[in-house]
């Protein structure tokens, strides 16, 4: 009899456990374990982009239809990343908006609407990535920098806390980053003069827990790279999207220009901890190491690609490595243990450095006022999250090639909540003096030719830095990368082109024009036995399947 | 900075009028506000040293709340000319030093910074500052038709489609841009306007300017006014000539008539 009950119990059980299941930092620690979800902004805290799934494969990818479109109503480039957790959808809209829908149709559930102050300022359009999760609660930072925890059940706020002063130029476009049961957070403002940080938040209460500030103030390591006050406005904002390697306890984070952007002169020293990549204990916020890319930065090159980590071998023993595919023109491939560098090859045109030195400094080349740089203002790549396979041993970026620009360089005073550029960038042209296009986005009516620069996809072989593969394309791509258990490289363009390839040797198996620029990552998830596969483009949200 | 949308995003601030991201103190109302056309100017010469003398003063007296772009005031783009109320360089001159009461203060500037900043103004903000001279508007026109535009060019429906319309010309490049179409053709074209030559695999050869183009195809009028799109995978050979097949009109024309001509080219700013 007791045993009946103990069963009755246990089949009650069963029926009425939730279907949506809480979400720890102990399952989102094991994400590659769950390939039917992608309950992180990469998609796992290595931030490979690498999904288990394997319905679809190069054999079948040619019979990839849409299976529903969401479309928003909202101008701008659409560049959030949706995480779906066991069969729910949830992405975010410009300005911030959070939309829950049914995966599986598009369906909405719910939009939570949050309207930023108007006094809210980002330099480069009202952009949001995408939303963190954490038991049954959803994390979203708003351009005018609150951190806000909303239920995921019914889309209602449960708290709403300030992370920073919009006055002083501070906002949030970021994904917040689930670490240990604490939501970890960024700030942009890389324009304004802020002084950038990383903070972690209490889940529960929006209580902050501690805050790291990349550039070190008085007294601390670092400080002696800066002069007089410039350390005030330094910049160095963190903008994109961190990476968490739990057995090391460490998180990662790339790190943004220092202030003035394009003024070197106006802030002498390295100006760290700007256009590096910072490694801290997340339980205190404390720096472990660091890597700077950049030194006193002259062209923008913010440090802002997702750092993605790898276990392979290196050397011939086995190494835990971070791939950094970063905006000044060179992959790195540093210990992320320790932070030492351990490889740096250009994979672009790179004409500010003539190369990297044994600790992976730049050996700075002089260029004449005017001269144009390569690569130009954009990057060599920039924040489009990459992917890299373990099987295919590949990693995947988006690339821009032949692209310079010239810049203009001044003093500029700083003014709290102003803009603090110090000078500004100016495309090159085909010929001097001829007209040229803006590297803005673009309409149906694509201005951009090739003669100013092109994209490509671009598979690179960690251990040498060269390319296994490369897909060239007419204009140029901010699109992210995911790549799947039967290696295929899911990834777009300006153009509006959604492609899968061969993960292995790049050949082209499907694509499909969804009429808009594709600025940011694919993810893949399955329901029901079924796989899917959601990407944005314009304005809209559009989610693929194998045909029935 | 500059993670791709900045100038697309001001100009949304403008026309679409989402104030999300004005984050000035000073902000224009719009009270009176009227968007007009271009100023008659007549006869004004503006050099380089002038330009580049505006651009100076522009950017320590006006950056600040116009922006770098010339467009942080809502309704204002001083790059394209468009204006609450100034129609004339006096007019401008005016409004810079009297002000107005939706926010913008009086400037006490001399003679000389005025003409500066009206010449920066003027060239549609070129900070490369080539100098250009805006003659008469009316004797422009009849340059149009004299010197024989419209054997390639379409205006107000009149005219051969195998060159770029010019109805709004004045209000998608400056002064400067135009001035070095008619001087420099090869130098002044848009790349994306540059004259095709395609062989398709069948053996056709095609002659034409191209409208757009991406990885997989290409867009374009061919000589006979025909639009057409082109599969890149049809294509045996495809040259995009950098040479223009306008001519040159230093020399066809006198600087004063090319100063007419360029006046009135300036005067097109669309329906």
């Amino acid at each position: 009899m007791r045993r009946a009950i103990l069963s009755l119990l246990a089949i009650l059980a069963l029926v009425f456990t939730p279907v949506q299941a809480q979400v720890t930092s102990q399952r989102l620690e094991r994400a590659a374990s769950e390939p039917n979800n992608w309950m992180t902004y990469s998609g796992g805290y290595n931030s490979q982009r690498y999904s288990g799934l394997s319905q679809i494969d190069r054999s079948n990818a040619k019979k990839l239809s849409q299976v529903w479109v969401v479309q928003n109503q909202v101008p701008g480039a659409w560049e959030s990343n949706p995480l779906v957790v066991d069969g729910i959808m949830y992405v975010t809209q410009r300005p911030n908006d959070v939309m829950a829908l049914d995966a599986k149709t598009g369906r909405l559930f719910w939009i939570y609407h949050w309207a930023p102050d108007p006094g809210a300022q980002v330099c480069c359009g009202s952009n949001n990535r995408g939303v963190a999760i954490l038991g049954n609660t959803l994390f979203m930072g708003t351009l005018d920098a609150h951190l806000i925890a909303i239920a995921a059940q019914t889309g209602k706020a449960v708290w709403n806390t300030i992370v920073a002063d919009l006055k002083s130029g501070y906002s949030i476009t970021m994904a917040p980053l689930i670490v240990k049961d604490q939501v970890l957070v960024g700030v942009g403002g890389g324009e304004y003069g802020v002084r950038g940080f990383v903070a972690a938040f209490d889940p529960r209460s929006g209580k902050e827990l501690w805050r790291f500030n990349v550039i070190p103030g008085p007294g601390e390591p670092g400080f002696e790279t800066w002069e007089g006050d410039d350390w005030k406005t330094g910049g160095g904002p963190i903008w994109t999207m961190g990476s968490y390697d739990p057995v090391l306890n460490l998180v990662y984070w790339g790190t943004g220009n220092p202030g003035p952007d394009w003024n070197p002169a106006q802030r002498p020293g390295d100006n760290l901890y700007t256009d590096s990549v910072v490694a801290l204990d997340p339980d205190t916020g404390k720096l472990k190491w660091h890597f700077q890319f950049t030194p006193n930065d002259a062209n923008d090159y913010d440090a802002t690609q997702v750092p993605v980590l790898v276990d392979m071998d290196w050397n011939g023993k086995p190494a835990k490595v971070m791939l950094f595919a970063n905006r000044n023109g060179f992959f790195y491939v540093l210990d992320r243990a320790t932070g030492k560098f351990l490889q740096g090859t250009p994979f672009v045109k790179v004409s500010w450095a003539s190369g990297l030195d044994k600790n992976g400094r730049p050996i700075k080349t002089p260029l004449d006022k005017g001269t144009p740089v390569w690569p130009g203002n954009q990057g060599g790549t920039n924040w489009y999250p990459p992917a890299y396979s373990p099987r295919t041993g590949l990693f995947y970026f988006s690339v821009w090639e032949n692209y310079a620009t010239t810049y203009h360089r001044e003093e500029v005073v700083y003014q709290p909540g102003r803009t603090f550029l110090g000078g500004a960038p100016a495309g090159i042209s085909p010929a001097p003096g001829a007209p040229t296009v803006s590297i803005g986005r673009r309409g149906p009516i694509d201005y951009w030719t090739n003669e100013v620069g092109n994209g490509a996809t671009v598979a690179l072989d960690p251990r040498t830095g060269k390319r296994a593969w490369a897909f060239t394309h007419y204009d140029v791509t901010d699109a992210g990368m995911m790549t799947t258990a039967t290696d295929l490289l899911f990834t777009g363009g300006r153009e509006g082109y959604f492609y899968a390839f061969d993960a292995k040797n790049g050949e082209l198996l499907w694509k499909t024009n969804l009429g808009g620029s594709i600025v940011t990552a694919p993810i893949t998830y399955q329901i029901d036995g079924k796989q899917y596969v959601s990407i944005i483009a314009g304005n809209i949200l559009s989610t693929f399947a194998l045909q029935d | 900075m500059m993670r791709g949308q900045m100038d697309i995003q001001k100009l949304k601030t403008i026309h679409g009028g989402r104030l999300s991201i004005i984050g000035l103190g000073i902000i224009v109302l719009g009270i009176g506000i009227m968007l007009t056309g271009p100023a008659a100017a007549q006869d004004h010469q503006y050099s380089a040293e002038q330009i580049q003398a505006g651009y100076r003063t522009y950017v320590s007296q006006c950056q600040l709340c116009h922006g770098y772009n010339g467009d942080g005031i809502a309704r204002v783009s001083l790059s394209r000319q468009q204006f609450p109320r100034a129609v004339t360089d006096d007019d401008i001159r005016m409004a810079i030093t009297t002000g107005n009461p939706a926010g913008m203060p009086p400037f006490a500037l001399k003679a000389e910074e005025l003409d500066n900043l009206v010449a920066f103004v003027r060239s549609g903000m070129d900070r490369t500052g080539t100098e250009f001279r805006l003659g008469d508007v009316r004797r422009g026109e009849a340059i149009y038709e004299k010197a024989g535009c419209a054997a390639c060019h379409r205006l107000n429906g009149n005219g051969s489609r195998t060159a770029p319309a010019l109805d709004d010309i004045g209000f998608i490049r400056r002064p400067g841009q135009i001035l070095t179409s008619l001087t420099d053709p090869t130098k002044g074209t848009m790349p994306i306007n540059r004259p095709v030559t395609i062989i398709t695999t069948d053996g056709r050869t095609i002659h034409g300017r191209r409208f757009n183009e991406d990885t997989f195809s290409v867009q374009l009028i061919d000589q006979q006014e025909n639009v057409r799109s082109i599969n890149k995978s049809d294509i045996r050979r495809f040259d995009v000539s950098m040479t223009s097949q306008m001519p040159s009109y230093r020399g066809r024309l006198s600087d004063v008539e090319l100063a007419d001509l360029l006046a009135y080219l300036v005067s097109l700013r669309g329906k």
